[in-house]
């Protein structure tokens, strides 16, 4: 029994990771920019509002206030979006390795 | 005698190396996010709407004063921390669950705040509006997370 881990090997480890960081970090990217995008509309209604006399400028803060909150989950779901395409990408090169390993010892890992 | 030793020790770290590699190759899969609960995700889904029904009813009635609070509304409220105090405890069993955590403790700092405005000085249509943009951006959030969950995997083990 011999275990080599060979240029193939790496490419095949690479090619896995890299397909799963392509796709979540897509997947983060189109989430944020189109919550950015939504939140900078927000905003610049609140500042309509003030600028019509519609709301008081302690409203206006207090609203500009609420929508920062909400953006802190937004920022949350960012972040656990790019940990699950880094912990995909990992899983998907070692499911490489295993598969290899397990070929090479004939047993299923 | 001497070459029968260093044979024997190399074939004994080769072994060793390989145990090494079977065992890191056997446990393979890391986990820095746990995997879809379809329980909170329901739950979730389920305060939504019912956050909803509320802030749309607000919005069509023009407004509700701080005594429309404590004639008709502190029940909402009950129900909606009873709601988020189960989605915490439950977020918070599972392990690696920081981002969800904190959103719902968000989730949670909103509500509050909502229902002090509603008592103080009761909710205008516009309040109503802001709440709903804000609540739902958390819900949003809460759940597109949950959802990219299941790409680690599924939990389906209900505590209700």
């Amino acid at each position: 029994m011999s275990f080599n881990i060979t240029p193939q090997m790496i490419t095949n480890m690479e090619q896995a990771a890299a397909g799963s960081l392509v796709a979540g970090g897509q997947a983060a990217a189109d989430y944020a920019s189109h919550e950015f995008q939504q939140f900078a509309e927000d905003v610049d209604h609140i500042q309509d509002m003030l600028q019509a006399g519609t709301i008081t400028q302690q409203d206006a803060q207090y609203y500009v206030n609420l929508q920062k909150s909400s953006m802190q989950a937004v920022l949350l779901t960012v972040q656990g979006l790019g940990m699950i395409a880094v912990q995909n990408a990992i899983n998907a090169a070692l499911a490489v390795l295993t598969t290899a390993l397990g070929a090479a010892l004939k047993v299923a890992l | 005698m001497k070459m029968q030793k260093y044979l024997w020790g190399q074939k004994a770290k080769s072994l060793l190396l390989l145990s090494g590699l079977i065992l890191s190759a056997g446990c393979s899969s890391i986990q820095f996010v746990p995997p879809y609960d379809d329980q909170l995700d329901k739950d979730v889904t389920a305060l939504q709407t019912a956050t909803e029904t509320f802030l749309v009813k607000i919005e069509r009635e023009g407004s509700s004063s701080p005594d429309d609070y404590k004639k008709n509304y502190t029940d909402f409220y009950d129900k909606e921390k009873v709601a988020i105090s189960g989605l915490e405890v439950r977020a918070g069993a599972v392990a690696v669950n920081d981002q969800t955590e904190g959103q719902i403790k968000i989730l949670n700092d909103l509500i509050g705040k909502m229902e002090t405005r509603h008592k103080d000085s009761g909710l205008s249509v516009i309040d109503a509006t802001q709440y709903e943009q804000d609540l739902n951006r958390v819900f949003r959030a809460i759940l597109t997370l949950e959802i990219a969950k299941k790409s680690v995997g599924t939990t389906t083990n209900s505590s209700h």
